[in-house]
C-alpha cells in the first residue's frame, strides 16, 4: 500500500494526508472540487487537509501521503523550480488534475512575450517532468475534471479500487490529449462505433456529432487538450488488457 | 525603527502572491501588494486566431470567475465587427454573471472561513450551508452555460443554448428556498466577522484608503472608454528584486490608482456612503449575493428564452476599430479590448482585471495599520492573483 506499512485500519484512527498545489493554470480544478457541494465537507472530514493556499494557512510545504496537484510547471519561474523540488521530497503519491498538469491543456497554446514577463513561455506538464515522473501515479483528464469524477476517484483512491483507478494510471502515460487523437487513435484505427461519447465529453464543444456519417466531427481552433476526449471513449482503452467475464 | 518585511504567498488567498511592507514601530508606512504567479500570455496567445474561439480560450484565464471573461471577450469582438447581439442573450449572460457571482463571492466566503470559525465542527456547518446556496447557483450556470466551470456556451453573437421553458421554470421554483438559505448563512457569517473583529482587536475603519471608486454598472456592464487606462510596470514603481520578479502590470484609471468591487458598485449606483475599512467589503459582498439572486428571478420571471439567441454573424472588422467588453465580475470590473481584421483574426488583446486595479487599493488600506494583520486586508479584497498574472 503506497501510503502506509500496516495493513490493518482498526487499530488507530488514520486520516490520509492531502495537499492540493497549484503550479500554473487557473485554479480551476481546485474550485471544481468544492463543486462536489455537500460532499466536499464530508470529503474534508474524511481526510486530512494539510496543504492548499485557498483552503489552509500554511505557507511551506508539509510531507504528505497524496498530492493533488493543477497546472503546467513554468521553467523560468524560480518560485514553480523550489516548489517542484520541495513536492519532490515532501510528497508519497502524486496525482495530476486537470488537462493543465496532465497534457499540457490550453498552456500548449501559450508563446510568451506579454509583459511584464517576456520570458515566460515554456509550460511543461506535471506528467513530462523528470524529477517528479516517478511519483505521479494517476493522471485525472478534463478542462477541469467533472466534480462527480473527482469523487468517485477519490473514493477509490480511498478504497484502493485498481480497477477503477487503472486508466488513470495508463493515462500518466499517455501524451494524447487532442481531439484529433480520437481520429489517429478511433476513428482511423477502425475502432469509433458513432456512440458519440467524446461529443458529449467535449467541455468546450470542440467535437460534434456528425449524424450524416455517425463519426465525430472535430474542429481543432476550439480545442483545448484537456483529454476528455480520449479518456471518455469507450474504445480507446482496446489495447490495453480488458477484464474478460466468464 | 524602520524595517522592510517581504511576504511571499498568502493564505487563504487564491494564487501565489506577495506583500512588500515598509514597517515603522510594528505599523505599516508603506505598502505593495503583488502577484508572483508565471504570465501565461493570454494577451499574445490569441493574436492570429480566430476571433470566434476567444471567449473559449479567455474563460480558462480563471477558474473562480470563469464566465466574466468569456462575456467580456465576446462584449469586446461584437463591439469591434459591430455584431447585434439578440436582447434575450443579453439577458441570460447577465443571469450567467450574476450566477457566478453568488457563486464565487461563496466560496470567498468558504476560503476565510477558516479565520471565522475557530471550531472546526461550527466551520464546516457553516460550509455545509453555503455549498447549499452554491450548489443551487452551480445549477444556474450548468444549465444555461453549459458547464459549471468554463462555459462553452458563450459565444461571439450570443448564447449558443436556449433555455427551455420547464427548465426555467424549475430553476424558479427553486429560488424561493435558496433565498432563505442565503439569507441564513449570510446572518451566520456577518455574527462571525463581527466575533473575528472583537477577537483580533480591529477597529470599525481598519484597512481604510481615500482612493476613488471605479464601477460601470450594478449588475451587467457598461462600455468604458479604454483611452482612459494607463499602465504602469512593476520597473517603475517598486524597488530591488521585485523589478525582475513580480508578474502582474499596475493599471491606472485616468491616470489615478481606483479601487473596484462591490464597495465601488454601491457607492457609484446605489448612493452607498462608504464608512471605510474592509469589514464592509465582506457585508457588502454578502448583501451583493441575496440582490444577484433577486435579479436573477427577475430576469427569468419577465423574459421568454427559448427562441434563437445567437447571431451567427462571422466578425470582421478593418483591424483598426478597437473594441471594448466590460463585465461586472464579482471582484470588479472586467474590461477586455480586442482589434479583430478583415478575415476575422484577433490582431489585438488587451485584458483589465479587476485584480489588477486592486493592488493599488490594497496598497493604500495596509497604511498605518500593525504589519501582524496585514493579510486580514489582503484576504478582504478576495484578490485573484491568476487572473492578475493573466
Amino acid at each position: 500500500m503506497f501510503y502506509r506499512d500496516k495493513l490493518s485500519f482498526e487499530d488507530e484512527e488514520f486520516k490520509l494526508k492531502v495537499g492540493f498545489l497549484h503550479f500554473s493554470s487557473c485554479s480551476g480544478c481546485q474550485v471544481a472540487f468544492f463543486d462536489m457541494f455537500e460532499e466536499a465537507v464530508e470529503i474534508l472530514d474524511t481526510v486530512e487537509l494539510v496543504y492548499s493556499n485557498m483552503l489552509t494557512k500554511r505557507r511551506d510545504l508539509p510531507r504528505m501521503d497524496v498530492a493533488f496537484v493543477e497546472g503546467a510547471l513554468c521553467i523560468e519561474d524560480p518560485h514553480h523550480l523550489h516548489l517542484v523540488k520541495e513536492l519532490q521530497k515532501k510528497a508519497k503519491l502524486i496525482v495530476a488534475v486537470g488537462g493543465c498538469a496532465s497534457f499540457g491543456g490550453v498552456r500548449r497554446l501559450s508563446c510568451g512575450n506579454q509583459l511584464p514577463q517576456p520570458q515566460h513561455q515554456s509550460f511543461v506538464p506535471i506528467t513530462e517532468v523528470d524529477l517528479v515522473k516517478p511519483k505521479v501515479k494517476y493522471a485525472i483528464p478534463g478542462c477541469p475534471p467533472n466534480p462527480s469524477l473527482l469523487y468517485s476517484f477519490l473514493l477509490a483512491l480511498l478504497e484502493i479500487n485498481e480497477d477503477f483507478l487503472l486508466p488513470f494510471e495508463l493515462m500518466t502515460f499517455s501524451t494524447r490529449a487532442s481531439g484529433m487523437d480520437i481520429f489517429v487513435e478511433v476513428v482511423n484505427k477502425g475502432f469509433c462505433v458513432g456512440c458519440g461519447t467524446c461529443s458529449t465529453a467535449c467541455p468546450t464543444r470542440a467535437i460534434t456529432y456528425n449524424y450524416e456519417c455517425s463519426r465525430p466531427a472535430f474542429n481543432p481552433g476550439l480545442c483545448v487538450y484537456c483529454g476528455s476526449c480520449l479518456a471518455a471513449c469507450p474504445q480507446s482503452f482496446k489495447p490495453y488488457p480488458q477484464p474478460t467475464y466468464t | 525603527m524602520k524595517k522592510i518585511i517581504k511576504l511571499e504567498g498568502i493564505p487563504l488567498t487564491e494564487g501565489h502572491s506577495g506583500l512588500f511592507l515598509e514597517v515603522e514601530e510594528g505599523i505599516i508606512k508603506r505598502g505593495f501588494y503583488y502577484a508572483l504567479v508565471p504570465v501565461r500570455g493570454f494577451e499574445t496567445l490569441l493574436l492570429g486566431k480566430d476571433s470566434r474561439v476567444a471567449p473559449t480560450i479567455t474563460t480558462r484565464i480563471c477558474g473562480l470567475c470563469q464566465v466574466t471573461h468569456a462575456i467580456a471577450s465576446a462584449r469586446a469582438i461584437e463591439s469591434a465587427a459591430g455584431i447585434e447581439v439578440p436582447p434575450e442573450a443579453e439577458k441570460l449572460r447577465e443571469v450567467l454573471g450574476l450566477a457566478v457571482r453568488i457563486y464565487n463571492n461563496l466560496l470567498h466566503q468558504i476560503i476565510v472561513s477558516e479565520d471565522l470559525f475557530p471550531e472546526k465542527r461550527e466551520q464546516l456547518a457553516f460550509i455545509r450551508e453555503v455549498q447549499g446556496v452554491r450548489k443551487f447557483a452551480g445549477t444556474v450556470l450548468e444549465t444555461v452555460g453549459g458547464e459549471i466551470i468554463h462555459s462553452p456556451n458563450v459565444k461571439v453573437g450570443g448564447i449558443s443554448e436556449p433555455l427551455e421553458e420547464p427548465v426555467k421554470e424549475k430553476l424558479l421554483l427553486e429560488i424561493d428556498r435558496v433565498l432563505e438559505k442565503l439569507k441564513n448563512s449570510f446572518s451566520v457569517f456577518r455574527e462571525s466577522l463581527e466575533a473575528l473583529w472583537k477577537r483580533e482587536g480591529l477597529s470599525e475603519d481598519f484597512g481604510s484608503h481615500s482612493l476613488g471608486y471605479f464601477a460601470t454598472d450594478l449588475y451587467y456592464g457598461k462600455p468604458v472608454s479604454f483611452d482612459k487606462f494607463t499602465f504602469l510596470l512593476p520597473q517603475e514603481l517598486l524597488e530591488g528584486e521585485l523589478k525582475r520578479r513580480v508578474t502582474n502590470q499596475f493599471p491606472l484609471f485616468d491616470g489615478k490608482p481606483v479601487e473596484t468591487g462591490p464597495r465601488a458598485r454601491a457607492v457609484l449606483f446605489k448612493g452607498y456612503t462608504p464608512r471605510g475599512g474592509v469589514k464592509e467589503l465582506h457585508l457588502l459582498r454578502g448583501e451583493e449575493n441575496i440582490e444577484a439572486l433577486l435579479r436573477i428571478r427577475e430576469i427569468l420571471e419577465n423574459g421568454k428564452f427559448d427562441g434563437e439567441l445567437w447571431n451567427r454573424k462571422t466578425p470582421s472588422s478593418d483591424g483598426e476599430t478597437l473594441g471594448v467588453g466590460v463585465h461586472e465580475a464579482p471582484r470588479g470590473t472586467n474590461v477586455h479590448a480586442v482589434k479583430v481584421d478583415k478575415t476575422g483574426k484577433i490582431v489585438y488583446y488587451k485584458i483589465v482585471v479587476p485584480t489588477e486595479l486592486n493592488f493599488f487599493a490594497v496598497g493604500e488600506a495596509l497604511r498605518g495599520i500593525s504589519a501582524t494583520k496585514a493579510e486580514y486586508v489582503v484576504r478582504a479584497y478576495d484578490p485573484c492573483i491568476v487572473c492578475a498574472a493573466h
